[in-house]
């Protein structure tokens, strides 16, 4: 088995261990130190309350296609995102908006595509879903954009980076979650301290003392303000094949799902914008037939 | 005859069996010289005579293959041989070289080319027949013909030869024996007892094989056994290890005949299956395994049941006491006129009874099947055999094999799944394959189409309804990436020791190892081996192989279109090379595809990635092949993966539109033949496809019943 095949195999580890022991941090003052403080209670039901409606469900089909005409797959999946403006952009994250393929293609190489198709951003208690398409996505950072199509002229409940704050090591932070579809997505809200600040290879917050399980979930201070988003960072194959993870230091936070800051969001959503924008096709006069050139001697085939 | 094989080899000094003990014996028995050669002589002219009575017979045939399940149709593509039976054109063959085949080709001695159609198949002895387009012969008065030998009259040892096309070389032959004359595979193919078989899944059950040593392969199934008197006493069914397995031309012809006159072979059924009598305590007799009952078949509705021991069938004395022995009571009963009357006498629990049973017409266990790719299900017509299996009240409806994940079908809530008898759609009832296919045909052209159709499908006995919502397939192109800052230049990481080695005092860095051409770093003074410390003053210093993408991170979030400055290390000097940034550029897994399904070829555009690594500069244009369907019509013609597709017909490809525009305009204009012009490595090659144009839901045949 190869390096790369390890660390895959490690990362997926992780994520399964870390979505298992998501359910043990979920038991009241399971692991985390909580004070006792009648704030906390009240803190979890502002959350809720106040930036619940933001947090969406972004639903989709996923194609794979195993390269060239060999066997598709499609499956049908749900996803969190935040809503980061009230014209209908979505931020989720871009590992999940791949699935498991897309992380196997990542590792491993491979020709097979993923096409996100069938997109839908669940607001609420909405089970019908307002049909969305995928922006742009930056798989560096593991963000995807997905801006609804007809939002409506309705100013929808979102979550603005451009008001985030810093956070510092120590610091007490809420996740908030949403369960499945069978809990009728309720929001879910998990407590974890800043345990980590890095720089390099780029900014995040590592997150202590709970687990956090899914990608693309936003993450508050105590008192509400936004401090950033869940995403999956991992080195690319080069780096792998390197040995980035390749150490017994830091265990399981090499590859486990990590904040990445407000500031980041908003430098990178700008990006994602402007990038759209350029890539929009400018009107053209309506498409001819193709034009045919002079028989060729090959050319012998005829009308039916 | 034998005697003079044994000879030949002999002669020819090829004579194994001999040890050198009896060699003086052996060389005391050999013929003179001049004898010898003229045994041999014999011999080749024997063996000659019966092959050009059969050879220009002798036909290779290629089929494309459609299966259906999990949704959607998949080609495939088989090979086998087969024998010209009539001046009609008719060839026979193997069932299992024909199987799921919608197209049939057939190449001649001469090598024509010449489609053929499906006559009738028959699973049950592994034979089918075809019938080649005579029109399109070049000289069709002068059609070969091989004809039918005895084979009642074969001997175990004697000469015969197999002619086929053993991994689809064309035209082989080998020489054997005959080894046994009534090889009998009890449980069909491999098993060792029958307990029930299927009526059109190959069985090999009627046969009474000719076992052979001719040597035969993949690829000969289908093709004649040939006596020395160049007439056909077998087709080629089975083989491997040094034995050969024929079935016998007198069951062929038989076959034959009942394919060619009506499509099937007419059998008779009592609804009984049969066990061998061993074990059971009875000396004579045959067990009733089990009786059709769901519905009631005709022993059944004559009062047989299981467990009753029949000692007698038409006054006379039947005893199976083997499981061998199965297959000829089988036959038996399937050879009776359909409607005949068959007087049992049986033992039940000790004591005597007769029966009364008028036979029926055995009818397929598997009907006809299609797929529908936009609703993401395939189906199979409701048969006897499914309505006994499952249990079903009403046999009106077609019984779902497959749902595509994601599909209409698959997202409906609840979903429709394998296993499911769909009664109705929208207002109309589905009693059939066609009636479905109609209601999917009439709905897929509405204009506009129906956001919901209802959808009623019974499950294990229960009847629900389901809301679909079908719409037509959308293209849809894997989203992009955000462009970043990037320089045209490959590097790798130099640690601490090996930038020592290379005389940059330990300093680490980057080293250049390709620089682009067409690109802005191509422009710059950068050169490979350059090694760069610092982009815009941020140092670029890897502390380990983990930092390998370093670089690029840092190259990243600089704003494209600015230039960055990088200092580089290059011979002892520290030069400042200035750097245009560029977009990053797009990669496979982002590039715009197309899938064409009347080719059935997937097509992405040309990336820069592409152009470096097959060394195409700007002028070369089109579409990188991702992939085609090995049946499919551009598999086929032979257009793989790799390819760059540049002229489609008489319409160049210069981008994905132009493919597009391209393939749009063939689809209308629907030619006989269609070449696909493509270039693989530096070679252009010319691929030429033959589509018939049908719509993609294709099905077997009508349903027999």
């Amino acid at each position: 088995m190869n390096r790369s095949a390890i660390a895959f195999a490690v990362i997926c580890a992780a994520l399964s261990l870390s979505g298992s022991a998501s359910l043990g941090s979920n038991l009241p003052g399971a692991g985390v130190g909580l004070s006792a403080h009648d704030d906390t209670a009240a803190a979890y039901q502002k959350l809720v309350a106040e930036r619940g409606a933001a947090v969406v469900t972004v639903k989709f089909v996923l194609k794979i296609e195993a390269g060239g005409m060999g066997e598709d797959a499609e499956q049908e999946t749900e996803v969190y995102g935040v809503m980061i403006d009230p014209k209908g952009l979505v931020l989720m994250s871009n590992s999940e908006l791949d699935g498991f393929a897309g992380m196997m293609r990542r590792f491993r190489g491979g020709s097979f595509t993923t096409t996100p198709k069938d997109l839908k951003v669940l607001i609420g208690d909405d089970t019908e879903g307002m049909p969305g398409k995928v922006l742009a996505r930056d798989t560096e950072l593991d963000l995807a954009w997905i801006q609804i199509e007809k939002p409506g002229d309705k100013p929808l409940a979102h979550i603005d980076p451009a008001k985030g704050v810093k956070a510092n090591l120590g610091d007490r932070l809420l996740a908030l979650e949403k369960m499945g579809k069978y809990f009728d997505r309720a929001p879910v809200v998990q407590e974890v301290r800043v345990g980590a600040v890095t720089s390099k290879p780029r900014p995040t917050y590592v997150f202590t003392g709970g687990f956090i399980a899914g990608r693309g979930v936003p993450v508050f201070t105590v008192g509400g303000e936004f401090v950033g988003m869940t995403t999956l960072l991992v080195p690319s194959a080069e780096e792998m094949e390197g040995g980035a993870l390749r150490s017994s230091m830091g265990g399981y936070f090499g590859t486990s799902p990590k904040i990445l800051p407000a500031s980041e969001l908003v430098t990178a959503t700008k990006r994602a914008r402007e990038a759209a924008e350029a890539d929009k096709p400018a009107d053209k006069p309506a498409d001819k037939a193709p034009e045919k050139p002079a028989d060729t001697p090959a050319d012998k085939s005829g009308g039916k | 005859m034998r005697s003079a094989l044994v000879l030949v080899l002999a002669a020819l000094g090829g004579s194994p069996a001999l040890g050198p003990e009896s060699a003086s014996a052996a060389a005391a028995s050999q013929p003179p010289a001049g004898e010898a050669e003229r045994l041999r002589e014999d011999m080749r002219r024997m063996i000659a005579t019966a092959r050009d009575r059969v050879f220009p017979a002798l036909v290779h045939i290629h089929v494309v293959t459609t299966m259906h399940f999990g949704g959607k149709e998949t080609k495939g593509a088989s090979v086998g041989s087969g024998t010209i039976i009539s001046r009609e054109g008719h060839v026979i063959t193997n069932h299992h070289v024909v199987d799921s085949g919608t197209r049939f080709k057939v190449t001649m001695a001469d090598k024509q080319e010449i489609d053929a159609e499906l006559v009738g198949d028959d699973p049950l002895t592994d034979l089918a027949v075809l019938k080649i387009n005579v029109s399109q012969l070049k000289d069709p008065s002068s059609l070969a013909v091989a004809e039918f030998g005895d084979s009642d009259e074969l001997q175990v040892g004697d000469t015969v030869m197999a002619m086929g096309s053993p991994f689809a070389l064309s035209r082989s032959v080998t020489l054997g024996i005959v080894s046994n004359t009534e090889r009998v595979f009890a449980g069909g193919m491999g098993g060792d007892e029958i307990d029930e078989f299927e009526s059109d899944r190959g069985s090999g059950i009627f046969t009474r094989w000719i076992q052979h040593d001719a040597l035969i392969n993949p690829g000969n199934s289908g093709g004649p056994l040939v006596n020395l008197r160049g007439q056909i006493v077998g087709v080629n069914t089975l083989g491997g290890a040094g034995n050969g397995f024929a079935s016998p031309s007198n069951l062929n012809r038989r076959v034959a005949e009942a394919l060619i006159k009506h499509g099937e072979v007419p059998r008779s059924s009592i609804g009984i299956s049969f066990k061998q009598i061993d074990k059971t305590g009875y000396r004579e007799g045959v067990l009733v395994n089990s009786v059709s009952q769901s519905p009631p078949g005709p022993a059944a509705r004559a009062g047989v049941r299981a467990g009753d021991v029949i000692t007698k069938i038409n006054g006379e004395p039947v005893t199976v006491r083997f499981a061998e022995q199965i297959p000829e009571l089988a036959i038996r009963i399937a050879a009776m006129p359909i409607g005949s009357t068959i007087a049992v006498e049986y033992v039940r629990e000790g004591k005597p009874g007769t029966a009364t049973i008028t036979t029926e017409k055995m009818l397929k266990d598997h009907g006809a099947e299609t797929s529908l790719r936009a609703w993401g299900i395939s189906v199979e017509a409701v048969t006897e055999r499914l309505v006994r299996e499952l249990r079903l009240s009403d046999p009106a409806g077609v019984f779902v094999t497959g749902v595509r994940p994601g599909s209409p079908m698959g997202l409906a809530e609840p979903g429709v799944q394998g296993g499911d008898i769909l009664r109705a759609v929208g207002d109309k009832a589905v009693s059939s394959i066609a009636d479905l296919i109609e209601i999917y045909k009439s709905i897929s052209a509405a204009d506009p189409a129906p956001e919901f159709v209802l959808v009623r499908f019974e499950r294990r006995g229960k009847e629900h309804v389901t809301l679909i919502k079908p719409k037509p397939p959308k293209r849809e192109d894997p989203p992009r990436e955000v462009p970043k800052a990037w320089i045209g230049v490959a590097v790798q990481p130099v640690l601490r020791d090996l930038a020592r080695h290379l005389g940059h005092d330990g300093v680490t860095g980057f080293r250049v190892t390709r620089v682009y051409p067409r690109t802005l770093a191509a422009g710059s003074d950068l050169k490979v081996g350059d090694l760069i410390t610092a982009i815009n003053d941020t140092k670029v210093q890897p502390k380990g192989m983990q930092d390998a993408g370093m670089f690029q991170r840092t190259i990243r979030p600089l704003r494209i279109e600015d230039e960055a400055t990088l200092t580089v290390l290059r011979a002892g000097q520290t030069l400042q090379i200035k750097v245009g940034l560029e977009r990053t550029k797009i990669g496979p897994e982002e590039a715009r595809k197309d899938e064409n399904r009347d080719f059935e070829i997937s097509v992405r555009e040309l990336t820069f990635f592409d152009r470096d690594d097959n060394n195409w500069d700007d002028s070369v244009q089109g579409v990188l092949v991702e992939g085609a369907e090995r049946a499919g019509w551009a598999g086929l013609a032979g257009v793989g993966g790799g390819d760059l597709l540049q002229r489609v017909g008489p319409y160049e490809v210069t981008d994905l539109a132009s493919y597009r525009k391209a393939m749009e305009q063939i689809a209308k204009d629907q030619p006989e033949r269609v070449v696909f012009v493509v270039l693989r490595g530096t070679r252009t090659h010319f691929k030429f496809a033959e589509p018939d144009w049908k719509p993609v839901i294709e099905g077997k045949a009508d349903e027999k019943k």
